[in-house]
C-alpha cells in the first residue's frame, strides 16, 4: 500500500512544475552562496557542506510538504481516507515519496558543490550525505506532514510563514560560518543528528497513527 | 460476507451527530436492503453528507450505529474493499492523467494484477465514456468530466455497495441519463447497494426505489417513492367562501374532522387534503350554513410534497 502512495507521489512530483522550479531555485540560490563565497579565501568546504546541505534539504522537503495541505485543501484526503489506506499509510507513504526528490535535489547540490571545490570524500561526508541527510529530511517532510494533517488551515499558513522565516535565519547564520576554521563533521555531532532525525520521525509517526479521522476531516474549513 | 442475505447492507440506528456541542443529526434510523437505490433527499445542510461520512468512517457518531455488512468502516478498514465512493469534491490527482488515477486507486483497492487493473480500468471508463481521453491530465477534464471519472473510480473494483454524494452535479442532461441507467443497471444486474444523496428532487425520483427526507438533522419522511406519489396524489381541495366570516367558520369545523388530513387558510379561500369525496365536505359545510361560492380539486406534485415535509408541512 505504501509502495502505491509512493509511486503517485513521484509521478506527481514529476508532472509539479512548482516542485521543479523550487527544485531549480535552490540550485541557483547554492550557485549564488558557491560565488559570494570565493571572496572568501580561507573558506572552510566542510563548514559549506555540514551546513549549506541540510538547508538545501529542509528548505525543499519545506516546498514539497506543501503536498499534505494540498490534499487536505482539495479534499481529496476525504476519498482517500474512505480506501483501505489507513491515514498511517498515507503519511508514511507520502513522506517517503516527498522525502526521495527532496533528497535528491540536496544531494546533487552538495556533490556539484564538492565537484566544484575539488573536496574528496571521506567517511564521515559520506555518512552526513547517505545517512544523516536524508533520515533530517524525512523527519522534517514527517514533522510538517502530521502538523499540516492535524492543524486546521489557517494554523497551517501561520505554521508556514513561521518555518520559512526560521530557514531564512538559519541560512542567514550559515552563511557567516563558511569562513570558520574547524571541522564540523565529528562522529559525535554525526551519530546525535542522526538519532534526532530518526527520533523525531519515530515521534511523528507514533503521533499520525493516533490522530483521528475527524480531526483530518474536520479541519479544512 | 458478514450476516445473512437478507439482512439489510447498511443500517443506521438512532444516529446522533454533534459538533462542539452543536447537534447535526438528532437520532436518524434506516436501512438499505441489498440491490436497493437509496436516497438521502433534503436541502443542503439537512446532514446528508454528515451521514455518509459517519457511514464510511470519517466521523465517529456522537451516539448510535452506522453499520456497512454489520460492521462499522471505521474499525474495518478491510471492508472497505468492498464500498465505492463518490463524494462531493471528485477526489481525484489533478496533475495525473485519467489512467493514473484509476490505476492507483484500483491497487489502492487491491487489484495488484496489472492486466486485470488495465481490463477493469478499460470497462469503466468505457462505461462512463472517457475511454479517448485516458491519457489526459485530469486537471485539463471539464466539470463533468472529471464528475464522470470520479464514478468510474468509484466503480472500478467493482464494489457491493456504493455511496454516492451529489453525484450528477456538474453533469449535462445526456450524462445525466446514461449515469442514472448504469446506476439502475448496477443496482438490478450485479445487486450493488447504493445509497445516494442529493437536493435534486427529480433526479431522486428517477433514480431511487425508497428515500428518505432529512431536514435540519431528522427524517421528516421516509418510504417508497410509489408511498410518497401516494401522498403527492391526494387531491387539494381549494375552497373560495363568501365572505372571511365564512373561511373563518368553515376553517373551525374542517379542522375538528378526522377526514380532513390537511387544512389551512389564506383570505377567504382555504385549502384541504382530505380522505372524504368533496360532495360529502361540501354537504358539511352546507349543513354548518356557510356560503361557498368556489370549489376546485387541484393535485399536488412530489415537489410540493417535499417542499411541504422540509418545510414542516401544512396544519391541521
Amino acid at each position: 500500500m505504501i509502495g502505491v502512495v509512493v509511486w503517485k507521489e513521484l509521478r506527481e512530483t514529476v508532472r509539479d512544475r512548482s516542485a521543479l522550479s523550487s527544485g531549480l531555485s535552490v540550485l541557483l540560490l547554492l550557485a549564488l552562496l558557491n560565488v559570494a563565497s570565493l571572496r572568501h579565501a580561507a573558506i572552510n568546504v566542510g563548514h559549506f557542506i555540514f551546513y549549506v546541505t541540510p538547508c538545501i534539504g529542509l528548505m525543499t522537503a519545506f516546498g514539497m510538504s506543501g503536498r499534505f495541505t494540498r490534499e487536505k485543501r482539495e479534499r481529496v484526503i476525504e476519498t482517500l481516507l474512505a480506501t483501505p489506506l489507513t491515514l498511517r499509510e498515507l503519511w508514511l507513504g507520502k513522506v517517503v515519496g516527498l522525502t526521495i526528490p527532496s533528497y535528491a535535489i540536496t544531494l546533487a547540490a552538495a556533490l556539484t558543490l564538492m565537484y566544484v571545490r575539488s573536496c574528496a570524500m571521506n567517511s564521515a561526508i559520506a555518512i552526513y550525505l547517505f545517512l544523516v541527510i536524508p533520515a533530517l529530511i524525512a523527519s522534517a517532510v514527517g514533522l510538517l506532514g502530521l502538523l499540516q494533517y492535524a492543524l486546521g488551515m489557517r494554523q497551517v499558513q501561520a505554521l508556514n510563514y513561521a518555518v520559512f522565516f526560521t530557514l531564512f535565519v538559519l541560512l542567514f547564520v550559515t552563511v557567516r560560518t563558511l569562513a570558520m576554521d574547524g571541522d564540523p563533521l565529528a562522529w559525535e555531532v554525526l551519530s546525535a543528528l542522526l538519532i534526532i532525525s530518526v527520533l523525531l520521525l519515530g515521534v511523528a509517526a507514533h503521533l499520525v497513527s493516533r490522530l483521528d479521522k475527524e480531526r483530518v476531516v474536520t479541519t479544512v474549513d | 460476507m458478514s450476516g445473512r442475505r437478507s439482512d439489510p447492507v447498511i443500517r443506521v440506528e438512532e444516529l446522533v451527530k454533534e459538533f462542539g456541542g452543536r447537534r447535526v443529526l438528532h437520532g436518524i434510523t434506516f436501512h438499505v436492503r441489498r440491490g436497493e437505490i437509496f436516497g438521502l433527499l433534503g436541502p443542503n445542510g439537512a446532514g446528508k453528507t454528515t451521514t455518509m461520512r459517519i457511514l464510511l468512517g470519517l466521523l465517529r457518531p456522537t451516539s448510535g450505529r452506522a453499520l456497512v455488512f454489520g460492521r462499522s468502516l471505521s474499525e474495518d478498514s478491510t471492508l472497505r474493499r468492498r464500498v465505492g465512493v463518490v463524494l462531493e469534491e471528485d477526489g481525484l490527482f489533478a496533475r495525473l492523467s485519467v489512467h493514473e488515477n484509476l490505476d492507483f486507486y484500483a491497487m489502492v483497492y487491491g487489484l495488484s494484477d496489472k492486466e486485470e487493473r488495465e481490463r477493469r480500468i478499460r470497462e469503466v471508463l468505457e462505461c462512463v465514456g472517457l475511454y479517448d481521453v485516458k491519457d489526459r491530465v485530469v486537471g485539463h477534464l471539464s466539470r463533468g468530466m472529471r464528475r464522470r471519472l470520479a464514478l468510474a473510480r468509484a466503480l472500478v473494483h467493482e464494489p457491493e455497495v456504493l455511496f454516492l454524494d451529489e453525484p450528477m452535479s456538474g453533469l449535462d442532461p445526456e450524462m445525466r441519463v446514461a449515469m442514472r441507467e448504469l446506476l439502475i443497471r448496477l443496482s438490478r444486474r450485479e445487486r450493488v447497494t447504493i445509497l445516494y444523496t442529493s437536493h435534486d428532487l427529480g433526479e431522486v425520483e428517477k433514480t431511487c426505489s425508497r428515500v428518505a427526507v432529512l431536514m435540519g438533522g431528522r427524517i421528516v419522511a421516509q418510504g417508497s417513492l410509489s408511498d410518497m406519489l401516494k401522498e403527492a396524489h391526494k387531491p387539494l381541495v381549494e375552497l373560495t367562501f363568501a365572505t372571511d366570516e365564512d373561511a373563518t367558520r368553515a376553517l373551525g369545523r374542517l379542522r375538528s374532522l378526522e377526514c380532513v388530513l390537511e387544512c389551512r387558510r389564506a383570505g377567504r379561500k382555504v385549502y384541504l387534503v382530505t380522505d372524504w369525496d368533496t360532495h360529502d365536505i361540501l354537504r358539511e359545510l352546507v349543513r354548518l350554513g356557510v356560503r361557498v361560492e368556489e370549489v376546485r380539486k387541484a393535485r399536488r406534485t412530489l415537489e410540493e410534497t417535499y417542499l411541504r415535509l422540509v418545510k414542516g408541512g401544512g396544519s391541521r
